[in-house]
């Protein structure tokens, strides 16, 4: 640590030692690092305008160096601030993946066709039975609960991604997770939308999702080339194919043969399960890799 | 974090940072230095405090522009707990950018006629 040297004139010694108070007001981090070469610096301009300019020039000093004083303060602890944020936001936005997918995944299978005949069976009754209806009642309000929950959570996943790897992935892979972010927040309203019975929400709310998702794949595209994660580069396509590949087969069908498409459950229940793995392990990757040293602070005027 | 930007993407750069790296273009300098250095090249006009020299330096540590050197130019004659600072491939990139970036915004006043001189 530096320490005042016995031949230093009076007022230098004094100025030195009051910098070195205001010092603390430094994050403890960057004081650590820099605060002795500051106070050094600081000490070495004190006796260069004392020589030239005696007390009125270390008067003009002290103005100049409060003002940098107080603004660098600012910016530093604001850095600090903004720098734990973020990397908390990126760490609890891979939890919100998993969750989400999870969640998301609950909300589905509450509502599927193939729960309900399971649950059929284990009822054991007919589908006007009080059981059943019971159970009914709650699959609806549940499916419809977990997934608005499900896919927030996911939109705040995708944009701690974003916030990670959109920068490293490149302009297309950036781009790619805003809009499939926007397009979550469009499923999201639209799933709103659905309850309030406005016309068109459902398949609003699909398209929203068939968008997050897509706009994930393209973003795992950009990801295969530029490998911005530490591991498993392939995971965002894996997680975000399925739904939009289902959609687009669906869309097909109808315009082709005019009718919905009933595509068999293990085929659905398969999308579900690979979209499914691709988020929990997306999530992981995420949380355990938010920053720890980077400085986000910009260089750019 | 050492980071693999082209050098394009850090501009436009601050004042300090380009400053820093102009005192640093023809060899490395510890802090004191760097202030001096950047006074004198621009007539006074530019001034820093430590604060804004050393929270440029982490900025640019991090980014990947300087780089510290144990090196100094004569021990004997020089304070061993000073930092000393040069620049790195990637910084000398960047501030050869940011000094073509502005020559361009000079023709470009130039040939505007808003200059006083040098038309």
């Amino acid at each position: 640590m530096f320490k005042i040297t016995t031949t230093d004139p009076g007022l230098v010694s004094l100025s030195t030692n009051t910098y070195r108070l205001l010092l603390t007001f430094y994050p403890n981090r960057f004081r650590r690092e820099y605060g002795s070469h500051m106070a050094q610096v600081f000490r070495d301009c004190c006796l260069h305008t004392y020589r030239q300019s005696g007390p009125p020039g270390m008067l003009a000093l002290w103005a100049l160096t409060l003002f940098d004083w107080f603004k660098t303060v600012i910016e530093e602890q604001f850095n600090r601030g903004t720098e734990m944020t973020q990397s908390k936001f990126i760490r609890l936005s891979g939890w919100g993946m998993i969750l989400g997918a999870i969640t998301l995944t609950f909300g589905f299978l509450a509502d599927a066709s193939t729960v309900r005949t399971w649950m059929y069976r284990l009822l054991g009754t007919p589908d006007t039975s009080e059981g059943f209806q019971v159970y009914r009642t709650v699959s609806d309000n549940l499916g419809g609960w977990l997934g608005f929950a499900g896919l927030l959570l996911l939109v705040a996943g995708i944009a701690g991604l974003r916030l990670r790897y959109g920068k490293l992935a490149g302009r297309f892979g950036h781009t790619s997770l805003l809009l499939s972010i926007v397009s979550g927040g469009i499923a999201v309203i639209a799933l709103l939308g659905a309850y309030l019975e406005w016309d068109g929400a459902w398949y609003i709310m699909l398209y929203g999702m068939a968008g997050l998702f897509a706009f994930l794949a393209l973003f795992g595209v950009a990801a295969l080339r530029a490998k911005p994660m530490p591991r498993w580069n392939g995971l965002p396509v894996l997680a975000g194919i399925g739904f939009p590949l289902f959609t687009v087969i669906a869309l097909v069908y109808r315009v082709v043969s005019g009718n919905s498409l009933e595509a068999p459950g293990w085929f659905q229940n398969m999308i579900l399960l690979i979209t499914f793995a691709g988020l929990i392990l997306l999530g992981y990757v995420l949380q355990g890799d938010a920053p720890q040293d980077e400085d986000i602070h910009p260089l750019q005027a | 974090m050492i980071t693999t930007q082209p050098p394009e993407s850090f501009l436009p750069l601050t004042p300090a940072v380009f400053h820093i790296l102009l005192a640093l273009a023809d060899g490395e300098k510890h802090g004191y230095a760097i202030m001096q250095e950047v006074e004198t090249n621009t007539d006074g006009l530019v001034t820093m405090g430590p604060g804004t020299l050393y929270g440029s330096i982490k900025r640019m540590l991090a980014a990947g522009l300087v780089e510290e050197t144990d090196e100094r130019p004569d021990p004997t004659l020089d304070d061993q707990r000073r930092r000393y600072y040069r620049l790195t491939g990637l910084g000398g990139q960047v501030v050869e950018a940011e000094a073509q970036r502005l020559a361009a915004m000079v023709m470009l006043a130039k040939a505007k006629q808003v200059m006083a001189f040098g038309m």
